[in-house]
């Protein structure tokens, strides 16, 4: 299915690039592109990346091709004058494209280094399709609840917000568990996790709650105290006084809502599980990657546009003395 | 099932057809939108290495960075473009020649 | 996201088995259907009933504007075709049916006839991102508002469409005139957006509207000032974005005929005239859910009503108000239009970006923790303090400004 929707935006891409080269109107071009360039957003949909794709279809769509397009609208004398080279010009150029084609085809699906990079098990995202034994569908927490290693896996979901208790982390929560209950799991560990004050990434509240509870909008959770205070104590590694740690299972599964990134770390090594992201989330892309690691980047970046925007603003400015 | 081949594949196309677009197009603004291909194609390499090999954000957070470059090329372009139109009535890169000595 | 639904299949299988079996069929045929088949046909029939749902949106809209400016104009409006006259916009669809479709021999004929599709199609997408309900599918995208943003942004290249390929004057000025109004408004739009990103730190709007949850008190339109203007400056962009008066200069039938739908006749010009419609709620709706609460209730405590009451009846009342200023305040001309979004709009959407970020740092520090009502509520007062005082150290020294005397009288 995915496949034949593949194929549909390739053709769909390679049809309208190949007008925006041939077509003798510019305005066809134009218009051409915006199909190709919608085509290229559906393949970042394909390859995981929707905070990009819908990049690609803001800026690009939505800004570089209006701003094309008035170019062509405010140059309208060249609306006359042919588009296409004349053929002295032509055949060099379809020269040089057959041979770098041919090149970059070789490089792509001849005996490439690439092929062992088919069924690689990605560190985000696919390692759960990796623990399914595919890598070729994308996880989702229905596969990954019914999948043989059920024991010793968690979804870790790091929200965006400070707190972990905010209305959003519970329809989070909800969403989780409607998606649990459909896959036959009615025990999950809801931990949220605040940071100590002596010791920020270690300490851990958990708050035991059974999935049916959570969908049922909240309901209070039915487990005892006793029994809540030993959940925590053997999620947090210690044996306690009165209950044995054979009572108390291991979680299945954790949702860890309202934690940074260094305390998720923290918490999941602790407890000796393994995390799968969901990378197809805005998380992927959030604050903590754009200002954390590529900060730098993104500040030069953003004192590039702003350069940009003077310069083609003085430039396009009409000589006032003339 | 879709594998990096694919992309590849596609990626080479664009960039050939954004390629030939730059060398044979005689409206600057057609040019520049061969040089939109080129640069959809190398991103669309980046975020399909970074899927299938490095895995992480690194690849869309560049290809993040190459669209808003494309965006504050695509303006300044723009605007040089209309200032020779306005200037020598023409956008045809072989006829604007006026540094030639 | 797709577990919902796949969970959601799990279950209609499970509950489906049951069913079998009490009717003593042995639970066998619904082992026949695949999982991935019960998920197609689900999304097929879910989006089936919210494109017909969808389709009904503009023709009500469509009666409350004729009714609405009837009542405006002291006019009684549309009285003959069903009671009330409730049935006319049905009629015109029919009529605009079977009318005839002309295309100008001039015309680019392929973009002339992808044109409406475009319009029509960007702005029917972005339904997909409202909350009408509290729901862990409908509306719950993960990038919902940033989506918005950015589909929304497609119906400019439908409208240049549109007004190139008619290949008249009329449309072609109507439809630069548009571009250039949609995309100078988008920023203001956009940054209004950005101010309750800032707040909620998410884009899903079902979060948002959660976050909300707890009455009127609650709403980010009133959790401070900033905001509050916010919501004001996200109103102003969002009527030029759908091109209404005052803002109606791309189809300003007394300048340019019909702008860029000048040459379109029969069903597609019904294309532009819906999507004209839908974009009015989604507008609104986006509106309602960004500022006023969404399908929460705004009285604290009560919650007789379902979400999907109070979500459509906030939207109506944006709509009313949309269609109160269409028909009392005048067109504004091309520079005003200009000057409103670049001089005003986006210089204040700046300041409130500032002020809403300050506002966002000082609840994460914790400050105002030990006070009966949040910082943000503070800055209620606060805010109208400082620019009392702002003011009143600015013209303390100046003197008071006389009127000039008229030459009228002379």
């Amino acid at each position: 299915m995915s496949l034949v929707l593949f194929y549909g935006f390739v053709g769909l891409a390679l049809t309208s690039a190949l007008i925006v080269v041939t077509t003798r109107n510019i305005v066809h071009a134009a218009f051409a592109l915006m199909v190709t360039l919608f085509s290229v957003a559906a393949f970042y949909v394909f390859l995981d990346a929707d905070f990009l794709a819908v990049i690609q279809l803001l800026v690009y769509v939505g800004g570089i091709l209006v701003l094309v397009l008035f170019g062509v609208m405010m140059t309208s004398g060249s609306l006359l004058v042919k588009l296409r080279a004349p053929v002295r010009q032509l055949a060099p150029a379809a020269a040089i494209g057959v041979v770098l084609l041919g090149l970059l085809l070789h490089v792509s699906i001849g005996e490439s280094p690439w092929d062992q990079f088919v069924l690689v098990e990605n560190p985000d995202g696919s390692a759960a399709a990796a623990i399914q034994g595919s890598a070729s569908e994308r996880p989702s927490l229905a596969s990954l609840a019914t999948a043989s290693v059920r024991p010793r896996l968690s979804i870790a979901y790091a929200s965006t917000r400070a707190q972990g208790e905010g209305p959003a982390d519970r329809l989070l929560e909800q969403e989780v568990a409607t998606a649990l209950i459909g896959a036959g799991i009615q025990r999950m560990y809801v931990v949220q996790s605040r940071p100590d004050t002596l010791n920020p990434t270690r300490h851990v509240v958990l708050v035991e709650k059974r999935v049916t509870s959570l969908v049922d909008d909240h309901a209070e959770a039915d487990i005892s105290d006793e029994e809540l205070a030993s959940v925590r104590e053997a999620v947090a590694g210690r044996p306690v006084d009165g209950f044995a740690p054979a009572e108390v299972s291991r979680p299945e599964m954790l949702l860890v809502t309202g934690a940074d990134e260094k305390a998720r770390v923290a918490l999941i090594g602790d407890l000796g599980l393994r995390e799968v992201t969901d990378v197809r989330t805005v998380v992927g892309l959030g604050d903590s990657v754009m200002l954390g690691e590529f900060l730098l980047p993104f500040e030069v970046v953003g004192a590039l546009l702003l350069v940009a925007l003077i310069g083609a603003a003085v430039v396009s400015r009409k000589e006032l003395e003339a | 099932m879709i594998t990096l081949s694919h992309f590849m594949v596609v990626s080479a196309l664009l960039f050939v057809f954004g390629m030939f677009a730059v060398l044979t197009r005689r409206n600057a603004i057609a040019i520049l939108m061969g040089i939109e291909l080129i640069l959809n194609s190398a991103n669309l390499n980046f975020v399909a290495f970074s899927r299938y090999v490095v895995g992480g954000v690194a690849g869309q957070m560049i290809a993040v960075f190459v669209i808003v470059l494309a965006a504050a090329e695509a303006a300044v372009a723009l605007a040089i473009i209309l200032d020779i139109y306005q200037k020598l009535g023409t956008i045809s890169p072989d006829e604007t020649r006026e540094l030639k000595g | 996201m797709t577990h919902p639904i796949e969970a959601f299949a799990a279950r209609l299988r499970t509950t489906l088995a049951q069913t079998t079996e009490t009717l003593e069929l042995g639970g066998r045929w619904p082992e026949a259907i695949p999982l991935e088949g019960l998920i197609a046909i689900m999304l097929v029939l879910l989006a089936a009933v919210s494109v017909a749902l969808i389709a009904v949106v503009p023709i009500v809209l469509v009666l409350m504007e004729r009714k609405i400016s009837a009542y405006f104009q002291d006019r009684l409006g549309p009285t003959r075709v069903g009671p009330w006259g409730v049935l006319v916009t049905l009629a015109d669809g029919i009529k605009l049916l079977f009318k005839e479709d002309l295309i100008p021999p001039q015309a680019d004929k392929m973009l002339f006839r992808l044109a409406p599709y475009v319009v029509f199609g960007s702005s029917f997408a972005v339904v997909a991102v409202l909350p009408p309900f509290r729901s862990t599918v409908i509306g719950n995208l993960q990038l919902g508002l940033f989506i918005y943003l950015a589909v929304s942004s497609l119906v400019v290249l439908g409208i240049i469409m549109a007004g190139w390929s008619s290949n008249s004057k009329y449309s072609l000025f109507g439809a630069l005139r548009g571009a250039a109004q949609m995309v100078s408004y988008e920023i203001p739009l956009g940054l209004a957006a950005l101010m309750i990103v800032m707040t909620a730190g998410t884009l899903n709007m079902q979060h948002l509207v959660m976050d909300q949850v707890g009455g009127i008190h609650r709403w980010y339109m009133f959790r401070n000032p900033f905001l509050f203007i916010g919501a004001g400056i996200y109103f102003i962009s969002s009527i030029a974005e759908v091109n209404r008066t005052p803002f109606d200069l791309p189809e300003a039938e007394s300048e340019i005929v019909a702008g860029f739908h000048t040459e379109y006749s029969g069903l597609r010009f019904a294309y532009f005239f819906l999507a004209e419609y839908a974009n009015v709620f989604v507008v609104s709706g986006i509106c309602v859910a960004l500022f006023m609460g969404g399908w929460s209730s705004p009285i604290p405590g009560f919650q007789a009503l379902p979400g999907i009451v109070w979500f459509v009846g906030k939207v109506l009342v944006l709509v009313f108000v949309m269609m109160w200023i269409r028909w009392t305040v005048p067109r504004v001309r091309v520079d005003q239009l200009m000057a409103v979004c670049w001089k005003y709009l986006l210089p204040i959407s700046f300041v409130n970006i500032v002020g809403t970020g300050v506002v966002v740092l000082l609840e994460r520090e914790g400050w105002g923790a030990e006070l009966p009502i949040g910082i943000g509520h503070m800055m209620w007062i606060a805010v109208p303090v400082v620019l009392l005082v702002l003011g009143l150290l600015a013209f303390s020294g100046t003197a008071p400004v006389r009127p000039r005397p008229t030459t009228v009288g002379r």
